[in-house]
């Protein structure tokens, strides 16, 4: 079969990972209760509180803080619902196992997950993008249009790995639970609902543990309303607590493959 | 234990495996052989072990001891994924996602896939092709799931408990379709806990009790040493003196009462009979599977498990 | 085995790279705002913002501002402004957008005003020229036309004893010597144009001479009748003495502090229980204490910037040292501690100033007497409007006169920076200057 080690080169390692991303976006797309929270949520949120009631005169500071604030939001949903709630799923009805019979790589179905909530975040921040740009007027140079963008969606990649966490351990039942819970709670501490200066101290200082607050302060950065902490600092955090997730995910998968 | 000596056709193989759960044992220095080009039927009651062998088999349980081969490489390796194709006995795939859709998803795993009017053909499936999995009935998932085990076109297939949840139609064409398989040279393993099923497709049928390999051998080999009676009495007879009767298959006291497999109950009756013309309670029942068990074994500890 | 199928894979790579053009172009067409020009080229006028500026608003820094002038008035302050498509911008970032400063103690003559807009003063306080001047320059403070004065408040002609402190400069002075003259006097003042009255009380004793002074009855007198006719009074004086006297007579401000002696902590509470303000002229006291910073400023800036008239005064030196520069700090310290407002002003021009100038000077001064650098630009922006009773500039907020300072530099670490100026506009107009180049 020398056909085979060809056709496993780089190439149809990508070609497996971007089918696969296809399948998953397809089948979390046809999910109402993943898809229209996920999607809805953010934007009406947004449309809501930054477009129609259009805080703060003739500055734009509201709709721009929330941009960036719903922004993170939006790519939290995805990520922690999609990989949460998502793997403890495929793993009660053997989905997984059966996966792992495969030629699939495992890293495409990693890569399958993390696309599919990157490609959601996508959407979320088109449309929220839009609406700041053509209905809120928010103006902001090419670059802090790319660099939000861009730091929103690499947040796919530390929420996703709490999801992993999340999914390697609960079941499916919990899991919703557990998810649910993380993603109101840190959503909220964290400032992406409310502007974190307009919470308790307290609240900022649990904030710091979670990698929502992070994310949520580098991308405030790029428009200078953050509340000035160290991008490295923040970093540095992000990557803690990302490393302490993964642990907890490989520590749950261990304990699953029967060792 | 029966130990075949290695062929040179092995495909794959479990040798010296034991796997733990906890307290549990589940196999106990197991060894298993599928030839090339052979239905092996692993037959054994439920808590056998059999979906254990099989899950040490695909790689997706982790060897604690002994060693398992596929062609040659450790049963996780990519190639061996590429040239093996599995049905488990519990699975499920997105529900969102229609059959097509999951089939053309495992096709594009392989390098030469089955096409999918073939596929849908064999799992009778042309009329399901674009609906969700999650609005199939339990017999038509389970016809998917074979469907996508046969997607790449896999030289090895293993098969745990294929017909569980079929209807009686659904049965005979997955019966067809192994038989099919066989004959285009492919390798199948079916796990199963009917012997009806076991002999109605297996060459080869290896039978797992507790975790180890009781009997091997062609249907026929292993339905002789099954296809008996229970004769059962209340008996001063011994099961020392009952054993030594060439026509017993196996014995067991229950209670009171003494238990001969075999063959030819008439006669073992009349044996018995003429040792111990008193004995009472008779009666003289077809073998269930755990009986069937029992005289491959030849030991008696309890009888729990269905029969 | 009919014919191969398609593989299903094999639109993915070109879906993936549509979808993610289409992400990009939309990030590409989403507004951006107009381009903003770097201060350094021609400033724009009237109508324009500058973007992205740190702002010191008349009290405290705020980062990271957009400021709006619509027809020479401030029409909006704040973060993200939505700016109207091709309103000219200026591009703050790395800058300090404060308003004009405000010297609240000169005495105007010459090219005076066009000195001290060039250095970013847009507004003084005169405290005594010629009724002439003021009533000349009066209508161009609520003119939002283009100019190159800075806009003049004063209190024209001063109130002193025949022959005494004020009388020496060759502009005619009328004078008085009773309390009965009082009333008259200073509605004659209020006919002239001063927009409060002045009192000197100066007997040339802390620098060795005897002048004719006002007595105490007259100065109780003038300051009664000034708040008769509404005026605010304020008084010259030398020393620790007269002020506390001056204190009680019922004064609105000093436009000096005196060098003889460090107030009492006690005395410092009274003068801020009575809400008095204080024109310390720290740049003119070190002056008299024989350490000018005219030299020192003069060194700072390039030569082209500076008028002869600027180059003159800034060089002069007081005749003999008269109290000690420490001796003023500390009172400005303590009189600053204990709450009095204090007002930054130069007295330009006499020895060791200059107009417009000096006022950069007198922000390091009054930043030595422990006033932060935010207190320090309020004591030259906020403050002097604010105890003048002036309403409509000294802080950038919504509807103020766009008058103008930006600075290069973040003056909130490093105050010497705010004589690093890179525009100034009067009224909405830029400033043309030797800088502007």
């Amino acid at each position: 079969m020398t056909a085979n080690t060809a056709r496993r080169g780089l190439l149809w390692h990508l070609r497996i990972a971007l089918l696969e991303t296809r399948f998953q976006f397809l089948s979390s797309l046809r999910l109402p209760a993943f898809a229209v929270p996920t999607l809805l949520f953010p934007v009406f949120f947004y449309l809501f509180f930054a477009v129609v009631f259009q805080p703060g005169g003739p500055s734009l500071v509201a709709p721009t803080y929330m941009l960036a604030t719903y922004g993170v939001f939006g790519v939290l949903g995805p990520s922690i619902f999609g990989f949460g709630v998502g793997l403890a799923e495929e793993r009660d009805t053997g989905a997984l196992l059966l996966k792992r019979t495969t030629p699939m790589p495992a890293g495409a179905f990693l890569f399958a997950r993390v696309g599919t909530a990157a490609i959601f975040g996508a959407v979320v921040v088109a449309v929220l993008f839009l609406l700041a740009g053509f209905a809120a007027g928010v103006e902001l140079h090419r670059s802090q249009w790319f660099s939000l963008a861009g730091i929103i969606l690499a947040a796919v990649l530390p929420f996703s790995a709490i999801g992993l966490a999340i999914g390697a351990w609960a079941k499916q039942q919990a899991a919703v639970a557990v998810v649910n819970l993380v993603f109101i709670g840190m959503s909220l501490i964290s400032g992406l609902w409310v502007p974190i200066y307009m919470l308790p101290n307290v609240m900022q200082d649990i904030a710091i543990v979670f990698p929502t607050f992070h994310l949520g302060q580098l991308a405030l950065k790029v428009i200078d309303l953050d509340l000035g902490g160290s991008v490295w600092l923040h970093l540095v955090l992000l990557g803690v607590q990302t490393a302490v997730c993964l642990a907890v995910a490989a520590a749950g998968f261990r304990r699953f493959s029967g060792r | 234990m029966p130990s075949e000596p290695p062929s040179p056709a092995a495909l794959a193989g479990l040798s010296g495996v034991s796997h733990r759960y906890g307290d549990v044992l589940a196999l106990d220095r197991l060894d298993l052989e599928v030839r090339q080009g052979e239905v092996l039927a692993v037959l054994g009651p439920n808590g056998a072990g059999k979906t254990t062998a099989v899950s040490l088999l695909l790689g997706t349980l982790t060897l604690q001891s002994g060693t398992a081969r596929v062609f040659g490489s450790a049963p996780d390796a990519a190639n061996v994924r590429l040239r093996r194709g599995a049905m488990l006995q519990v699975s499920g795939v997105p529900e969102t996602l229609t059959v097509a859709e999951h089939l053309a998803l495992f096709r594009a795993y392989y390098p030469s896939p089955l096409p999918t009017a073939r596929l849908l053909e064999m799992a009778g499936l042309r009329e399901l092709r674009d609906r969700r999995f999650g609005k199939l009935s339990g017999g038509q998932k389970q016809r998917v799931m074979f469907a996508l085990a046969l997607a790449g076109d896999p030289e090895l297939v293993f098969l745990d408990e294929p017909t569980a949840g079929l209807d009686l139609d659904g049965r005979r064409r997955l019966w067809d379709e192994i038989r099919a398989l066989k004959a285009a040279g492919r390798t199948a393993v079916l796990t199963t806990h009917y012997l009806e099923e076991a002999d109605a497709l297996a060459d080869r049928i290896a039978v797992i009790h507790r975790g180890r390999l009781i009997a091997e051998g062609s249907p026929e080999d292993i339905k002789s040493r099954t296809a008996g009676r229970v004769v059962r009495c209340v008996t001063t007879i011994t099961p020392e003196t009952a054993r030594s009767f060439p026509e017993a298959a196996g014995v067991e006291t229950k209670g009171q009462h003494l238990e001969v497999v075999t063959a030819e109950p008439e006669a073992v009756l009349r044996r018995m009979f003429a040792l111990d013309p008193e004995l009472g309670d008779l009666t003289v029942v077809g073998v269930g599977l755990e009986e069937a068990f029992l005289a491959l074994t030849g030991d008696g500890a309890g009888s729990d498990g269905e029969a | 085995m009919a014919s191969p199928e398609r593989p299903i894979w094999r639109r993915d790579p070109l879906i993936a790279a549509v979808a993610a053009a289409a992400f990009v172009g939309l990030l590409m067409t989403l507004p951006a705002p107009d381009p903003a020009d770097p201060p350094g080229g021609p400033l724009p006028e009237t109508d324009f913002a500058v973007v992205d500026v740190t702002v010191f608003d008349g009290e405290e820094f705020r980062p990271h501002r957009d400021v709006w002038v619509e027809d020479g008035r401030i029409r909006a302050v704040g973060q993200r402004l939505a700016l109207p498509d091709g309103l000219p911008r200026v591009d703050g970032r790395g800058h300090t957008l404060l308003p004009g400063l405000m010297d609240a103690h000169t005495h105007t003559f010459g090219l005076a005003l066009t000195d001290a807009l060039r250095f970013g003063v847009t507004t003084v306080f005169d405290q005594f020229t010629s009724p002439s001047v003021l009533a000349q320059k009066r209508a161009a403070r609520d003119d939002l036309s283009r100019s190159n004065e800075a806009d003049l408040f004063s209190a024209g002609n001063v109130a002193t004893a025949p022959g005494g402190h004020g009388t020496q400069f060759g502009v005619p002075v009328e004078t008085l010597t009773s309390p009965g003259e009082a009333p008259a006097f200073v509605r004659e003042r209020k006919e002239e144009g001063s927009d409060w009255i002045k009192i000197i009380w100066e007997d040339g004793g802390t620098f060795g001479a005897d002048i004719p002074t006002l007595d105490r009855a007259t100065i109780a007198a003038v300051i009664e009748a000034a708040h008769a006719e509404e005026l605010l009074a304020v008084i010259h004086i030398s020393t620790l003495e007269h002020g506390l006297a001056a204190l009680d007579m019922g004064i609105n401000g000093l436009v000096h502090v005196w060098g003889d002696e460090v107030i009492s902590e006690a005395d410092a509470a009274r003068f801020a229980e009575a809400g008095v303000f204080v024109i310390p002229t720290l740049s003119v006291r070190v002056a008299a204490a024989g350490e000018s910073m005219g030299p020192d400023l003069l060194a700072a800036t390039r030569p082209e910037d500076v008028s002869d008239m600027q180059r003159q005064t800034l060089a002069q030196t007081f005749p003999r040292p008269v109290g000690t520069s420490e001796a003023s700090i500390e009172s400005v310290r303590r009189l600053h501690a204990a709450g009095v407002r204090i007002l930054a002003g130069t007295d330009a021009p006499n020895p060791g100033t200059g107009f417009g100038i000096s006022m950069h000077g007198e922000l390091r001064l009054l930043e030595r007497a422990g006033l932060s650098p935010a207190e320090a630009l309020a004591a030259a922006t906020a403050h002097p409007p604010d105890a003048f009773g002036i309403e409509d500039r000294g802080r950038l907020q919504r509807g103020r006169i766009a008058d103008l300072l930006l600075v290069a530099g973040d003056l909130e670490s490093d105050l010497s920076r705010s004589a690093a100026i890179a525009g100034v506009w009067k009224d909405g107009f830029p400033v043309e200057a030797a800088w502007a180049r």
